[in-house]
């Protein structure tokens, strides 16, 4: 038997934090044959062990960030031997009958450890098993496919880590509420896996909310480690995990490399690339499904459908493509290639609109490592799929964020292998008449490449403003109802709107909030002031969709002269008389129902429609100038196929013919078309702030097209906004119909839905900050058309 | 039994403790309660007629709805100690989310246990009387086994025989006989295990069988079938009946579970009906619970509508005619005249029942009662409890510093608002929490009177 001190003086270089784990735990470091520990490894033991101060390790995948928190952890709950003396049962004589009776002091659950996937507790339980075996310490996991039986051994034995998915932790507050203090009574630890996932989303804020409401419930302040992908700013995520005291958080950062990316970006449409389609013509189901908006021509399609085949059978994969259009046509082109090579199919949709029964069945299809899958989804469920791990992934079409592609990335390539990710992007080919600028530009291929670049550089979209999160304190004011049987008005403000998540909404909001819920019957009060739930909020809370904070994006019905044309989802702000480019044609809203989620259109004759950029829900500042950025410089990154590197040349080729390097103004023949590089918020913005001064101005893509005034009849506009105190986001706000986004927004009142959409919406900073440079831009191009 | 003037002589200095430290704590005495009972002869009344049906091998059911404060917790009480009296035993608890009349997750045996560990009879008024009555079913049969010659086992499987046809009674008699076995063989675990087994300590059959021979416990399901049972037995060991109180019923109607809430409103309808037809004998349960519970048609007691016929209210006791026959009992909030004789009980019984040490005068109660509605408006009557901890409390002050004057005291008497304290920020360790400016800490008022 090795001791630790003999041991280590023989090993190369054993480290001083090496020295202060368990010598258990250092026996399984043995075991596995590892020389040394890795450097967050090495850095993170001692302030764990010290179990006093909240930890963020952030590393790439692969390097042991896991093992960096479990090792000391585990460490620490080796050395308490009070749980196992309190199992040793008590002599029989010792029992008095006439004596109450003595109830075995159970010691609750030590690590509480959440985590965003089913496919990721199931992988952790795995590696964990080990670890916690060599220290006696029981290991339990708890996610929706857990079994009755292991669910049963955590109720009857609630100790040691526990593994859970923050759906599941809800689900225990809301049924098993007066349990969760003894369940969690012994917590040291509260361990968030994947944390960046978690930055800036409704489920980030209900994981927030529930770390809060365990440290209430045991009544303490458990210390928090959070395990990150490296970041670059990583201040952000240390806020995330400790938002009163995030300056007292350690961070531990590892440059280390870990698994590889194996990534390419392929470009279709380019002058050279075109015609070498094989598959020509007589598919006409495609052709009638084909929305004609997205522009990209068949060969293109099936060029890459055609290279999705190659490229990914015989292995689990996930596609994304952009839309359900998209996925359905994707999804039927594999299919009939898999029957023309004479192959099963292993290619299938997913989206939202399919019943959940196909759902469920492409999922498991996917969790079987006996058969490969390959599942073909919109981005708007990335969220809801929790399949594991998977070897491919691929996105067509340019990504809706950056930090939709960390989430994408993230699926692909655990244990061991490197992750691949494989972009495809189609552009208008140049030959076609009526080009639009957009178009010429090449935005689809130059937005992809600028996201990519940002994720290389360990950006993702995060956000000072926190905004009001509405949607989430919903869930979680009927969620504390429900664990308590009901609580008062001022109890519930006080646990649950200090710092974090719903920090902005203070007593009045919180108040108007309450009679916004009591409107729909989600609360009632008894007569002493107590708030419990109403007939509609019991069936909220019994169904187990109330424990997710997160939903699918919603799709609006588009009709135009009682036609139903299709089903879009629409994130930018809509408002009557703006205008939408749908099915290949340029539309003027006209109304919009927000209960039946309809959207009502008349056609525009304001030309022909162009480009209409990544389809994304909102492109951030950051994007759109790392866009330019990748405009002005020359040179292409090697992840670009032939065929991007081409679209780029071309793209780079019409930004300096336009003159875009000097001016952001593109005068047309009727109208302006302006380019100022800023994100949607304020370009969005700042189209509405044009339409009130009724100028014809619609977003598209990374520009501003304004019809039927021209320069200097927009130069006057603009100065008039410019010298006029900007609107506030309520006002912007009231006339916008889709203001709700997140699953519990339909529950709010006119004030407070205004308010929290004008906040998510609108950038007036950013837009007048726009104006002011337009203005100056104007001014120096005269009135001819290009 | 009871009487609004004050009671003449001394209290004695072990009752006047108990109730002193019970006040203090915010509980309800267990002993002499009849020191501080105000009003209520009526309602006394009507309890006493349904403990004599329960003597006579019948049943009864009522329903005691009050306000919050309106004192029903110390009414149940008063009933208890009443039944006890008169030779019945009790067992009473408070319903929690974790205590329940019908479950699936251990919550009605949860129950069941609480309920068995507050057993008492008239010689143990405090709880924990199980033993004490099995002992005594066995010394009977022990009794009556040596005047009639016969071994004592075959006199208590004979007592026992009627247990038998009842759901579950087989196993139970079986229980009760291994008791004999361990009081023969002085077995003190055997002994230790059929008490356990009793009080539905038992979570697994495994262990049962394993420590007693019987597959049967007393579980979810068994919860209302073990209760008759055991009223049955009861009177076996020479009791003339069983009184199941249960506190706190406003936790059925706050269970956010529609279909749990329900099955638990069954369960009431289920003890209802018994208890109507007579069919439980001697078995009485008195509930208590606040208007809520009874009368909110979404989710109360009368949103189940089998229950709602039955407990509907006498239509024609309006306006000052009164039916105590129904089981519903309405209890009503203490009026401010109410307040006062209560304050001057506490006196009397702080005082050891001699007007001579009483240590305020009457105008320091009228004074006290002033700074309370002046404080928290009329929510201090209605809500005795806080009120009547602060007065003792004030008492306690005077009497320990005779120096200080009752009048500069009252002025400081602060009455806090109840608040749950699971849900109060957290104060230790760390940083505090920055607090926003647009919600100052501690200024809670909007909320604190916050109405839909």
């Amino acid at each position: 038997m090795m001791t630790a001190s003999s041991t280590s003086g023989s090993e190369a270089a054993p480290s001083s934090a090496f020295g202060r784990l368990h010598p258990r735990m250092q026996r399984w470091i043995y075991d596995r044959g590892w020389s040394s520990l890795h450097d967050s490894q090495e850095r993170s033991i001692g302030p764990i062990l010290g179990g006093d101060r909240d930890v963020l390790i952030a590393a790439a995948t692969a390097t042991g960030k896991t093992e960096a928190a479990f090792l000391p952890i585990l460490s620490n709950l080796a050395g308490d031997t009070g749980r196992h003396e309190a199992e040793l049962p008590e002599p029989w004589t010792a029992f008095d009958p006439w004596e109450e009776p003595r109830t075995t002091p159970s010691a609750g659950v030590q690590v509480l450890c959440l985590s965003p996937l089913k496919s990721l507790i199931d992988d952790q339980y795995r590696r964990l098993r080990q670890m916690c075996e060599r220290v006696d310490v029981p290991l339990h996991r708890r996610h929706g496919d857990i079994p009755a039986g292991e669910r049963q051994r955590l109720a009857t034995d609630p100790s040691g880590v526990l593994l859970i998915t923050p759906e599941s932790l809800e689900a225990i507050f809301v049924n098993r509420g007066p349990l969760v203090p003894g369940l969690f009574a012994g917590l040291r630890y509260i361990v968030i896996d994947e944390l960046h996932s978690f930055l800036t989303t409704q489920r980030g804020a209900q994981v927030q909310s529930l770390m809060n409401r365990v440290g209430l419930a045991v009544r303490g302040r458990p210390p928090r480690i959070g395990l990150s992908a490296t970041l670059g700013d990583i201040g952000r995520a240390a806020a995330f995990l400790r938002p009163d005291d995030p300056d007292r958080v350690v961070i531990v950062e590892s440059k280390a490399d870990g698994r590889g990316l194996m990534l390419q970006l392929r470009g279709y449409g380019a002058a050279h690339g075109s015609g070498m389609a094989d598959e020509n013509g007589r598919d006409g189901a495609a052709d009638r499904r084909r929305p004609a908006g997205d522009g990209s021509p068949d060969d293109s399609r099936h060029q890459i459908a055609g290279h999705l085949f190659g490229h990914l059978r015989g292995r689990d994969n996930l596609v994304f493509a952009n839309t359900r259009n998209g996925v359905e046509i994707y999804a039927d082109l594999l299919a009939r290639y898999s029957r023309r090579a004479g192959v099963p199919n292993e290619f299938w949709p997913h989206h939202g609109n399919l019943s959940r029964d196909l759902r469920e069945t492409v999922e498991t299809y996917l969790k079987d490592p006996s058969l490969p899958a390959t599942a073909v989804s919109t981005s708007t469920l990335e969220l809801g799929i929790d399949i594991g791990s998977v070897s491919n992934v691929a996105q067509i079409g340019p990504p809706p964020s950056v930090a939709s592609l960390w989430q994408r990335l993230g699926r692909s390539g655990r244990r061991g292998d490197p992750a691949v990710l494989r972009l495809y992007v189609s552009e208008q080919p140049i030959a076609r008449r009526n080009l639009s600028v957009s178009d010429a530009l090449r935005c689809g291929i130059v937005q992809t490449t600028a996201m990519v670049r940002l994720m290389l550089d360990r950006w993702l979209e995060t956000t000072d403003d926190p905004g009001f999160n509405y949607s989430t304190l919903i869930q979680q004011i009927m969620s504390v109802i429900a664990q308590h049987g009901g609580a008062a008005a001022a109890d519930l403000h006080r646990a649950l709107c200090g710092p974090g998540p719903f920090r902005l909404v203070d007593q009045r909001r919180f108040a108007l909030l309450l009679r916004a819920m009591a409107s729909h019957d989600l609360l009632v009060q008894t007569s002493d002031g107590l708030l419990l739930l109403g007939a509609a909020g019991e069936r909220q809370v019994n169904h187990h969709h109330f424990y997710t904070a997160f939903q699918t994006a919603t799709e609006w019905r588009v009709v135009a002269a009682g036609r139903t044309l299709g089903t879009i989802p629409i994130y930018q702000p809509l408002r009557e008389g703006m205008l939408l480019i749908f099915a290949g044609k340029r539309w003027k809203v006209v109304g919009a129902d927000r209960s039946a989620r309809v959207v009502e259109l008349e056609r525009s004759g304001d030309g022909t429609p162009h480009f209409l950029g990544g389809e994304s829900v909102g492109v951030s500042d950051r994007v759109r100038g790392e866009m330019a950025d990748v405009y002005r410089s020359s040179d292409a990154p090697a992840w670009l196929d032939g065929g991007a590197q081409r679209l780029l040349t071309e793209g780079r080729a019409a930004y300096h013919r336009l003159g875009l390097a000097r001016t952001m103004v593109v005068p047309l023949a009727s109208g302006v078309l302006l380019f100022p590089w800023i994100g949607d918020r304020a370009l969005h913005t700042a189209a509405i702030a044009l339409l009130g001064r009724g100028v014809m101005a619609s977003v598209e893509g990374p520009s501003i097209r304004v019809s039927r005034t021209g320069v200097r009849g927009l130069t006057a506009k603009i100065l008039e906004l410019v010298y006029e105190s900007p609107p506030s986001a309520f006002e912007l706000a009231e006339a916008v119909k889709n203001r709700e986004v997140d699953k519990w927004d339909w529950v709010l009142d006119e004030a407070l839905s205004c308010e929290s959409a004008g906040a998510r919406l609108f950038d007036l900073d950013g837009a007048w900050a726009f104006f002011s440079r337009a203005a100056v831009d104007l001014a120096g191009v005269g009135d001819s058309p290009a | 039994m009871t009487t609004t003037t004050l009671p003449s002589g001394r209290i004695r200095p072990r009752d006047r403790d108990a109730i002193i430290q019970s006040l203090r704590a915010g509980v309800v005495p267990r002993v002499g309660q009849q020191h501080i009972q105000v009003g209520r002869a009526d309602e006394v009344a009507a309890l006493l007629g349904d403990i004599d049906r329960i003597r006579d091998g019948g049943s009864a059911i009522r329903l005691v709805i009050g306000e919050y404060g309106a004192g029903k917790s110390f009414f149940l009480n008063l009933v208890r100690s009443i039944a006890l009296e008169r030779k019945l035993v009790t067992v009473h608890a408070d319903l929690s989310p974790e205590r329940r009349l019908y479950a699936t997750g251990g919550q009605a045996r949860g129950l069941y246990a609480e309920l068995m560990r507050n057993l008492s009879i008239r010689a143990k008024p405090e709880g924990g009387a199980m033993p004490s009555l099995v002992e005594r079913f066995i010394t009977t049969a022990l009794g009556a086994a040596r005047s009639r010659g016969i071994s004592p086992e075959a006199v208590i499987r004979e007592r026992l025989a009627d247990l038998s046809e009842m759901v579950g009674g087989y196993d139970f008699a079986e229980v009760v006989a291994a008791y004999w076995r361990a009081h023969d063989r002085g077995d003190d675990r055997l002994r230790a295990d059929v008490v356990r087994w009793l009080r539905a300590e038992f979570s697994t059959r495994t262990d049962s069988r394993k420590a007693l021979g019987v597959r049967t416990i007393i579980d979810d399901r068994s919860f209302y079938d073990h209760l008759k049972l055991f009223a049955r037995f009861v009177r076996l060991a020479g009791f003339s009946g069983l009184l199941v109180c249960l506190d706190e019923m406003v936790n059925l109607y706050k269970m956010s579970h529609t279909r749990a809430r329900n099955s638990n409103y069954e369960q009431v309808l289920r003890i209802l009906n018994d208890c109507l037809q007579g069919s439980a004998a001697g078995l009485g349960f008195v509930f208590a619970g606040t208007p809520d519970l009874l009368f909110d048609t979404r989710r109360g007691l009368y949103s189940y509508p089998a229950l709602q016929s039955r407990l509907a209210e006498n239509t024609f006791a309006r306006q000052g005619l009164v039916d105590f026959s129904g089981p519903v009992l309405r209890l009503a909030n203490l009026a401010p005249e109410d307040m006062y004789v209560l304050l001057t009980k506490l006196r009397h019984v702080f005082a050891g029942g001699d007007p001579d040490a009483y240590l305020v005068p009457d105008e320091a109660l009228t004074a006290f009662m002033n700074h309370c509605a002046a404080r928290v408006g009329d929510a201090y009557f209605r809500t005795p409890r806080t009120t009547i901890k602060e007065f003792v409390n004030l008492l306690a002050v005077l009497d320990q510093n005779p120096s200080v004057s009752w009048s500069d005291l009252i002025a400081r008497v602060e009455i806090p608002r109840e608040t749950n304290p699971d849900l109060l920020p957290l104060a230790n360790g760390g940083a505090r929490p920055a607090s926003s400016p647009e919600a100052p800490p501690g200024d809670d008022d909007g909320l604190v009177h916050f109405r839909l």
